[in-house]
């Protein structure tokens, strides 16, 4: 058996998932209260920043950290990177679901609809697909190395991929609905000062809580593992 | 600007809300270290068999 | 190099595109607008595309594989493969394009535009959906997995290439947009390989 070692994050550790907490708990409540600047169509709900947006990079981040670990795994053949890899992926998906979520309550406010065809809106779906397909891939193979050489492949494949059509294609497209992108004034140059700082506090918070949740999987499942292990040794 | 009581009444149910989540992944957290310390203590007394 | 196809495999995709856009022609008639028959002919040609590509893969037995892996290096195979998948990907959306053609009349495509960005989807078509079947060859349920992973690699290539073609529609002459696009669909066709050149041996060995 694996001897499965600890990793870098000191992942007992409190003071970073109270402050993530802390974060969290501030840009919403301020979120709420602060003075935001008026403008057309958006209103009020500019607020959704602080939460929609993060997830957005919630998710981000937790795609990267999957496509480090995947990298990892194809080099040193550890399983342990295997299971981070996997749960950085399920960790994203579930922040991307957020995100579209509170993506198409703002359009039904602001656009009008749930759902348009928006450069930004195509990628995320594409994204959600992949990722699905990623889980959908892991679940077919039953041996466990191979499942996470495969598995590591599509997920390179895949990012590199997404990574172009998020970010190059919706900068290159000639219309989008979404701010700063493709023609549209930017609101996010004018982000006020006062915005600001909210949204960054809230954006680590976020962070801190897809790392929390991230390690809570890996743990959870590790644990599973090991106490499979014991079981059948005993 | 929704009127002021109704506002308080949102940002304070929000606040119970995510604290809420928060003492949730808390317990989540402490009952995995307790288990992991447990699994800590099982290896090494079967090693020191 | 390795050894073509089959022919009966190559004969059954031609009869899917024929039927398929026969069943467009019956549907819809001789006539309808541009729009329309430049995404109908682009959802004909995925498919025909998945099928096609697919195939390169699925026929090999783990004795053949091994065999392979013992003459060639992993790189020349993927190589190879691909080579060969877009080849027969620009023969077979031309022979579609003139079946197309043939039962629906073409819209005013600016050919100089429009030929560029075919070849390029074409090719870009044919290595994605070979790294993604070679991906979903090392499972074992084939068909259905190469649809599920190649379908979000493959959707983005697909709406560049619609609005390409719409693009050359109206013009004849390269401008700002159009070389905009053709550039971003090359931009993926080169990642595509160059991923699957790096990422294949690791697929390959067993």
């Amino acid at each position: 058996m694996e001897r499965l070692t600890e990793t870098k994050i000191p992942v007992k550790g409190l003071w970073w998932k109270l402050t993530g907490l802390v974060l969290v708990l501030y840009s919403v409540i301020a979120g709420l209260l602060i003075d935001v600047p008026q403008l057309p169509v958006i209103h009020q709900s500019i607020r959704n920043l602080f939460y929609h947006v993060c997830m957005w990079f919630g998710m981000f981040v937790m795609y990267g950290t999957a496509l480090v670990y995947s990298i990892k795994y194809l080099a040193r053949y550890r399983l342990e990177d295997d299971l981070y890899v996997s749960g950085a992926v399920y960790t994203g998906l579930f922040f991307g679901t957020l995100g579209l979520l509170t993506g198409m309550l703002w359009a039904k406010f602001t656009w009008g609809d749930f759902w348009t065809n928006d450069p930004q809106l195509n990628g995320a779906a594409v994204s959600m697909m992949a990722y699905l397909a990623y889980a959908v891939l892991r679940s077919s193979i039953d041996e466990v190395a191979m499942r996470a050489r495969i598995s590591a492949v599509y997920n390179i494949f895949a990012f590199m991929l997404l990574v172009i059509f998020l970010g190059v294609l919706p900068r290159l497209a000639d219309s989008s609905l979404h701010p700063g992108k493709g023609g549209n004034s930017s609101t996010m140059e004018g982000l006020d000062m006062t915005m600001r700082m909210v949204f960054w506090p809230a954006v680590i918070g976020w962070i801190l809580i897809a790392v929390w949740l991230l390690t809570l999987n890996v743990r959870y499942r590790k644990l599973k593992l090991k106490i499979h292990l014991n079981q059948t040794q005993s | 600007m929704i009127t002021g009581d109704l506002l308080i009444i949102v940002v304070a149910v929000m606040a119970i809300i995510f604290t809420g989540l928060g003492i949730y992944l808390f317990s989540i957290d402490r009952k995995l270290t307790r288990l992991e310390k447990k699994q800590e203590l099982n290896n090494m007394f079967n090693a020191e068999q | 190099m390795l050894e073509l196809r089959q022919k009966y495999a190559i004969n059954g995709i031609l009869l899917y595109v024929f039927s398929t856009i026969f069943v467009v022609q019956l549907s819809f008639g001789r006539v309808i607008d541009d729009t329309t028959w430049i995404a109908l002919f682009w959802i004909i040609l995925l498919f025909a595309a998945f099928n096609a590509v697919s195939k390169s893969f699925v026929q090999e037995s783990s004795a053949r594989r091994l065999y392979y892996f013992t003459l060639a290096s992993p790189v020349s195979v993927v190589v190879s493969k691909m080579i060969y998948n877009a080849l027969l990907m620009i023969f077979l959306g031309g022979l579609s394009l003139g079946i197309y053609t043939l039962f629906m009349g073409m819209p005013a495509l600016g050919m100089a535009l429009f030929l560029p960005a075919f070849v390029l989807g074409c090719i870009g078509l044919a290595t994605a959906i070979t790294m993604v079947s070679a991906i979903a060859s090392r499972t074992g349920n084939n068909a259905a997995l190469t649809a599920i992973l190649g379908f979000p690699v493959v959707l983005p290539l697909l709406l560049l290439l619609i609005k390409a073609s719409q693009l050359s529609l109206s013009r004849s002459v390269a401008d700002i947009q159009m070389l905009k696009l053709l550039l971003s669909i090359t931009l993926i066709d080169a990642v595509v390989v160059i991923l699957a050149i790096v990422l294949f041996p690791y697929l390959w060995r067993d």
